[in-house]
């Protein structure tokens, strides 16, 4: 009790908290919202690719001193192009062309950053969340892209789902199959620039894929599944953040302790698919 | 007599990879016809159909639909998916799932009116799964979701139907659910494709058969096509044929 007392009143006076809080809650909600499509499509390995191809971009964004989501929209997409590409004129299956594009654009962007000594962009934030960075700017970006991709996704909610049901019908009826694609993949890229700050590039990928999957265990329905989605992200963000305070540990990596928690949570005793649930039954049976 | 069919095909070429699929491929069928296309695995059965729905791209060859390129048309054209393509845990309702059907009808700025789910329940009501409406898909056996399916393309109220392998899998009341619910909208008018695997039954099915091995083998009638000499060719000798009673006995080796 004494550390939330502690926690609640450091929140009301610094702003750094705050704004952390504000972001981690933000990323929350997006990621859980745009997980759900990552983790039916079967795409979690091309959610990380992009999320990890985002780096050059936002390093050459920062050199050159234009925004960081152009940069990482730029070499998101392209990386998600070059993969198509790949696949689609050459053996090389899916997988593998993931592999191969996005660790390249990855020692890309680590070798840009290297060679800067001396510069203020650090590699270690980037990678891993400097939450405590957070400006009332980057904020308003956040939000900016929130809004962007909910409206979206909320917008040609049909589209987006019946492309990731069945993108044989989908096809069929003249919905654009190929752009959602690729619009998804500009959205990932979006995503991933406004959690850098909170959870940074190598575990963005739990945000999206955690969250939306311990609500896949609890729901048989796509509409819930976003919803509980992104109330579990927004969980994790908010805990993560006070345990990070509390204990004084790295922010991103405690908001996705608390997100795998919460899959433990669901995976375990999932009133429907949950382990303990299955063990129960097939004692009953016995 | 161009404009009296409701499907017709031109020297339809479709390869991939290099390798062609199905090579030179002609016919015409009229409106209010319950069709079949049969052959042996890797014929193009189902390369055909995705095909005429437009969906491939297509070497060479011309596929005109109720008069128009395919285009034009999306909205008439009803495909129901092998089983195989559909992700069972994917978390949708069967009543979601057939209310897709009235997606092409919808902009993306409409929503979902009275009239829409009158439509569905008209459509489930027809295939006997108004009680399965609030399952997940993945709970149904093979051949009340092969119903699912079927109700959503009825809920397209669709003039030209593709059904892959429909009855792959289906129990034997579903099966006559669904041929019987084929034969009405045949006799509405509306053309239906049926990929079809299996043999027997060809004769009871469908009006015409299309009977295919990368190259259109044979096309007629569903009496005169089902010959011994024209399924040999198909399949190549790896069937067993007796004649009896003016019906053919399949069996397969």
């Amino acid at each position: 009790m004494e550390n939330i007392e502690f926690f609640i009143s450091s929140l009301k006076s610094y702003q750094y908290l705050q704004k952390a809080m504000i972001a981690g809650i933000l990323v929350g909600v997006i990621c859980g919202f745009i997980g759900c499509f990552i983790i039916l499509r079967g795409m979690a390995l091309m959610g990380d690719a992009i999320s990890h191809a985002v780096l050059p971009g936002v390093v050459i964004a920062y050199l050159l001193g234009f925004s960081f989501f152009i940069g990482a929209v730029i070499s998101g997409v392209i990386t998600a192009i070059g993969i198509g590409y790949i696949t689609q004129n050459s053996k090389i299956k899916d997988d593998s062309a993931i592999g191969i594009m996005f660790t390249a654009a990855f020692a890309l962007g680590i070798v840009l950053i290297t060679a800067q000594r001396g510069t203020e962009v650090h590699l270690w934030h980037i990678l891993f969340g400097n939450v405590l960075a957070v400006l009332r700017m980057d904020l308003w970006l956040t939000l900016s892209v929130g809004v962007v991709v909910i409206g979206i996704i909320l917008l040609f909610y049909r589209s987006f789902l019946l492309s990731t049901f069945d993108p044989v019908m989908a096809q069929a009826i003249g919905i654009p199959t190929k752009a959602i694609h690729y619009i998804l993949m500009l959205m990932l890229s979006l995503v991933t620039v406004a959690a850098l700050n909170t959870v940074g590039i190598v575990l963005v990928v739990a945000m999206l894929i955690t969250p939306g999957a311990t609500a896949y265990l609890l729901t048989d329905r796509f509409c819930i599944m976003l919803v509980l989605s992104a109330v579990f992200g927004v969980i994790s963000s908010i805990f993560g953040v006070y345990f990070s305070f509390i204990y004084d540990v790295a922010t991103g990596a405690s908001i996705v302790l608390v997100a795998s928690f919460l899959f433990a949570l669901a995976f375990l005793f999932g009133p429907k698919q949950g382990v303990v649930k299955k063990f129960d039954d097939w004692r009953q049976k016995a | 007599m161009i404009g009296d069919f409701a499907v017709e095909i031109k020297d339809l070429t479709i390869s991939y990879h290099g390798i062609k699929a199905l090579e030179d491929i002609s016919f015409q069928i009229p409106y209010s016809q319950l069709v079949g296309i049969i052959g042996p695995n890797g014929a193009g059965k189902s390369t055909l159909i995705k095909g005429i729905m437009g969906l491939l791209h297509i070497e060479s060859g011309n596929i005109r639909i109720f008069n128009e390129t395919v285009q034009k048309v999306y909205k008439k054209i009803a495909y129901v998916p092998q089983h195989s393509d559909i992700d069972l845990a994917f978390p949708i309702l069967v009543e979601e799932a057939v209310m897709m059907g009235r997606y092409p009808h919808l902009s993306w700025w409409q929503r979902i009116t009275q009239k829409d789910k009158e439509i569905v329940a008209s459509a489930l009501q027809k295939l006997g799964i108004c009680q399965l409406k609030k399952r997940q898909i993945g709970e149904l056996s093979g051949g009340q979701r092969q119903r699912v399916f079927l109700a959503r393309a009825l809920a397209q109220q669709a003039d030209l139907f593709f059904l892959d392998e429909p009855f792959a899998g289906t129990d034997v009341m579903s099966e006559e659910i669904i041929i019987n619910q084929l034969k009405e909208l045949r006799n509405e008018g509306k053309t239906i494709f049926v990929v079809h695997h299996d043999l027997s039954k060809v004769q009871d099915y469908f009006d015409e058969v299309i009977l295919l091995n990368k190259k259109l083998v044979k096309h007629g009638s569903s009496q005169d096509v089902f010959c011994v000499e024209d399924l040999c060719e198909a399949y190549n000798g790896s069937i067993k044929i007796a004649e009896k009673n003016n019906r053919l006995l399949v069996v397969g080796q």
